[in-house]
């Protein structure tokens, strides 16, 4: 089996001040969706910026992999060169129908399988952000019941 | 002979006996206001309320052993009309449930003559007069042992204990004569005031008409748990000339159930991809259609379903691309203010963001409130974030949640009446709709069962596409509808807070239809006055945060529709003017006034001819129209008249004993505030100064003597007699004089002393004086003079009441309201 190693070094290094503790041991899980979004300001309006590439992860042998969303967490820095992912998979923009994020077809989740740290962010930490519009058809997306992580010595595995 | 005398005596007083038992049977009626209305009991009929609504169906199975015939009918979840073979068995059933603890109320169902139901259960509608007390209120709620469980600014509405009668306490408390009315909340509708439309899936459409039918998956819901459409169309089915727009993923062209004719579609109305001028959607983006079709689907064309308001037009507005992405912010504003600028009358918007940021995107803030202040109803879909069965209330998303008056947002109910498992628990939810119950991840067995148009030929939810985004179940594949015309032009797979949206859109189009000129506030305060409060939340003031104020009610909305539609008319009657009024197509008009005005002619029409009543005084007055459909007086619109005849001043308040120097205020009687009304006074002898305002005249009087002070009414009709009052000015030449008042600029303050009986009266100034004026803080502004004439500057105040007080040696000499303006 190949392994491609991949050191991403915002993660490798890790931010000043991050307690190494907090990082999980190794595990491992597929990215299974993306989305960009709007960045919210402190006053609760959007900003003239979008987010940053966000990814979906869904841990191996996870209890959500049947589930409607397939999802464990988030994160926005998974290394932008670990994967070449298809246009028709990753949107240029922002939504769905539930205003969340974009799931790769189901026969492409398990197509991009990573081993990695990670660390469920404090509240100060994490990104604030809007999605849509969306219409109000389908369950809206729950994106406080599932944490934003930062990620670091992301291994991209071959299957 | 005398054992017969006895025995002749005793017949006589059992005839007696029975005929009084035949002939005194207790008669019932209620007050509308000072008139008693006879009521009817049916004799074999009983009206049930539940207060366990568990353990109603024990109940209703116990009752049904013990009279086999028994017909059952449900008016709500609670309240069950139960009729038996025989008014003996009725009577029995009553005992019966009396002492049986789930049952709150049990009465005989009452009826009018004509035979309109007037059922009574536990609440009674009061009002009270202006003049009483809060503390009169509460010692009335006490002896009658009711409670308030809402208060509006038009009425209260009380609930009464347990098993108790609500007639008669209703009746008691109208006998107070504390109130203007106290009536039962009656449940009153005519049985048979109802349309029913042959559009093939009707029959599945429980928002419009649930009578606990089977919607889809052998789901079946609570009968009358749906918004009372067939009756509200006996009264309107819509205008053609309101225009809902429906901005969303795109409208077909020439649905079977929505032509081309019954749509706006204009150039440029198409803010997504694409041609500009298409608002058509793609791929199977059936969002907007199914939004359309719950507002205007067309009505009894044999097939399809029927919309809420079929007779009013639909305006498309594309706001999502074909990749089914929303447009930015910034073309969501464009798309409302195109809306507006066109001519849609109700923005139907069953979108939103995933924030519950209230100012989330200011552009699409300040869009909505260009919408509203232009005089549109923007209706937004509260969004499906909660969960309630996994403790998650979810949150009112934004747009709907932004702070805008008169906004009106939408979340659902379910086909129980009771709060659907995704609409968020929020003060933000003004209302609520019928849509589906819960999403089959969230309770298992639960899909969408909402029914409306799709796009024709197999794309949209009918066949149910494979699109992840979308619940499954349904399977991919599934054709709800599969059978009848045009079938896959149709679906019965709708729901969220998507279908919510546009049910209230539909309601506020018929509301329009019957009163065009209905502003946003109104709109909302209709709709929320006459949202049934079901569920069993807990209302505080008519609101709670499941169900905001209720859900939606068609019938009674256009209900009170009719009592806005204008009187069109002179604000006058001299002699004899017309009234108009455009009454809803297929009712007639049952024209009422007060006793100073005499009807001539067009009773039963729309346009009415009166005069003054030939014996009646002057004064205001009224005309009423009852709008009547099938015999039944449905509404009434009001017009109030300024004035009938030519006014007289009638009397004059005011002191009658005055210092000279000192001001009064005098006010002429009737106060009329009218255009054409001029109120002239005259004083004499006129050594006085006045400041006259319509009805009252503050005047200064300087001299001792005995005043006459008068007024006269002037108007188009002419002038009469004027009203007349004396006035006694005493004191010797002194006096205080504050002028003018009220003033802008500048005041003057002229001090001239009483003096000693012998001494010259025109000597002026004692010796130094304070003049404070003050606001109700405190003052504002002190001067201290000792001259009899002081200029005091006022133009630095803000306008309002001030006091002036002259003072000297401390003490208070003379005070004085002023007026700054």
């Amino acid at each position: 089996m190949m392994i491609t190693l991949f050191l991403f070094l915002g993660g490798g290094i890790g931010c000043e001040g991050e307690d190494e503790s907090e990082y999980s041991a190794l595990v491992e899980g597929y990215v299974v969706g993306s989305f960009i979004c709007n960045e919210v300001g402190s006053e609760g309006q959007v900003t003239r910026n979008q987010t940053p590439q966000g990814y979906c992860i869904l841990l191996e042998g996870s209890k959500n992999t049947g589930s409607l969303w397939p999802m464990d967490f988030y994160t926005f820095n998974l290394p932008a060169a670990l994967f070449d992912f298809s246009k028709e998979i990753i949107p240029s923009e922002y939504n769905g129908n539930d205003c969340g994020p974009i799931f790769f077809p189901e026969n492409l989740r398990k197509s991009y399988k990573i081993k990695f740290n990670y660390r469920l962010l404090k509240e100060n930490e994490k990104m604030n952000f809007a999605c849509g519009p969306c219409t109000a058809m389908a369950m809206s997306f729950p994106w406080n019941a599932y944490h934003e992580v930062s990620l670091k010595n992301v291994v991209k595995l071959d299957n | 002979m005398k054992k017969i005398y006895f025995i002749y005596l005793l017949m006589m007083s059992i005839l007696i006996l029975f005929l009084t038992s035949l002939t005194f049977e207790e008669e019932k009626y209620y007050y509308a206001f000072d008139q008693k209305i006879l009521l009817v009991a049916k004799p074999n009929t009983v009206l049930v309320k539940y207060t366990d609504v568990a353990q109603q169906s024990k109940s209703l199975e116990a009752l049904e052993k013990l009279y086999p015939n028994l017909k059952i009918k449900w008016h709500s979840p609670s309240i069950v009309e139960i009729t038996s073979d025989s008014k003996k068995s009725a009577d029995n059933i009553i005992v019966n449930l009396k002492m049986n603890e789930a049952i709150y109320t049990c009465q005989p169902l009452y009826t009018l003559k004509n035979g309109l139901v007037m059922g009574v259960t536990d609440e009674i509608l009061v009002r009270f007069f202006p003049e009483v007390t809060q503390e009169q209120q509460k010692i009335l709620q006490r002896n009658f042992e009711v409670k308030v469980i809402k208060a509006t600014k038009i009425y209260q509405k009380l609930k009464v204990k347990e098993k108790a009668d609500a007639l008669e306490i209703a009746n008691k408390i109208y006998e107070s004569g504390l109130v203007e009315f106290s009536t039962p909340n009656f449940i009153s509708y005519s049985q048979i005031n109802q349309i029913i439309p042959n559009d093939t899936y009707f029959s599945r459409q429980i928002t419009c008409h649930n009578t606990g039918q089977v919607i889809a998956d052998e789901h079946s819901g609570t009968p009358d748990a749906d918004i009372d459409a067939p009756e509200a169309w006996e009264i309107t089915a819509g205008n053609s000339d309101i225009v809902v727009a429906v901005l969303d993923e795109g409208i077909t062209s020439n649905h079977p159930d929505l032509p081309n004719t019954r749509q706006i579609r204009l150039n440029g109305s198409n803010f997504g991809d694409g041609n500009a001028n298409d608002p058509s959607p793609t791929g199977n983006m059936n969002h907007g259609n199914a939004c359309a079709g719950v507002i205007a689907a067309t009505m009894n064309n044999n097939q399809g379903i029927s919309g809420i308001a079929p007779n009013c037009k639909i305006m498309p507005i594309r706001i999502f691309n074909s990749n089914k992405q929303g447009v930015i912010p910034e073309l969501n504003a464009d798309a409302i203010e195109f809306a507006v600028d066109n001519g849609a009358k109700i923005l139907s918007n069953s979108w939103s963001y995933g924030s519950s940021d209230q100012n989330l995107h200011p552009v699409i803030v300040a869009a909505i409130n260009y919408a509203i202040n232009n005089n549109r109803i923007v209706i937004f879909s509260a969004g499906n974030t909660a969960n309630h069965v996994s403790g998650n209330n979810g949150y009112v998303a934004f747009p709907a949640n932004a702070n805008i008056p008169n906004l009106i947002t939408v979340g659902a109910s379910d086909r129980n009446d009771n709060q659907a498992n995704y609409s968020p628990t929020s003060n933000l939810i003004d209302i609520v709709a019928p849509s589906h119950r819960a999403y089959p991840s969230q309770i298992a067995g639960e899909t969408l069962e909402m029914w409306s148009i799709d796009i024709p030929n197999n794309t949209g939810y009918n066949p149910w596409p494979s699109d992840p985004l979308l619940p499954h179940p349904p399977t991919t594949g599934e054709n709800l509808p599969n059978s009848g015309t045009n079938y896959l032009a149709y679906t019965g797979r709708f729901g969220g807070t998507s279908h919510a949206c546009p049910v209230v859109a539909g309601v506020a189009a018929l509301m329009l239809s019957i009163n065009p000129s209905l502003t946003p506030q109104q709109i909302f305060n209709i709709l929320m006055n006459t949202a049934n409060d079901v569920g069993g939340y807990s209302y505080s003031n008519g609101k709670c945060n499941e169900m905001g104020h209720g859900r939606v009610n068609a019938h009674l909305a256009v209900i009170a529709a009719i009592e806005t539609i204008p009187i069109v008319g002179a604000s006058m009657i001299c002699n004899q003017e017309t009234y108009t009024i455009q009454n809803p197509t297929g009712t007639a008009v049952q024209w009422t006034a007060s006793s100073n005005i005499t009807i001539v002619s067009g009773q039963g029409t729309p346009s009415v001819t009166v005069s003054k009543s030939a014996s009646g005084n002057y004064g205001e007055g009224w005309i009423h129209a009852g709008i009547i459909l099938n015999g039944t007086e449905i509404g009434t619109a009001s017009r109030m008249i300024d004035y009938v005849g030519t006014p007289v001043a009638t009397s004059i308040t005011g002191q009658t004993n005055v210092r000279a120097g000192q001001s009064a205020s005098y006010t002429a009687y009737p106060s009329i505030i009218a255009s054409g009304i001029e109120y002239k006074w005259y004083v004499y002898p006129s050594t006085v100064s006045t400041s006259p305002w319509n009805n009252t005249n503050y005047i200064t009087f300087y001299n001792a003597g005995t005043y006459s002070v008068s007024c006269q009414i002037i108007s188009p009709c002419g002038f009469g007699s004027a009203a007349n009052i004396l006035v006694t000015v005493t004191g010797n030449g002194g006096y205080y004089a504050i002028y003018p008042n009220p003033a802008t600029d500048m005041i003057t303050i002229e001090v001239k002393e009483e003096q000693p009986a012998g001494t010259n009266p025109d000597r002026k100034g004692y010796g130094k004086y304070e003049i404070q004026l003050w606001n109700s803080v405190g003052i504002v502004k002190k001067s201290i003079t000792d001259q009899s004439v002081t200029h005091l500057s006022i133009s630095d105040l803000p306008k309002g009441l001030y006091m002036v007080l002259i003072m000297n040696d401390g003490k208070i000499v003379y005070r004085q309201k002023l007026i700054k303006y």
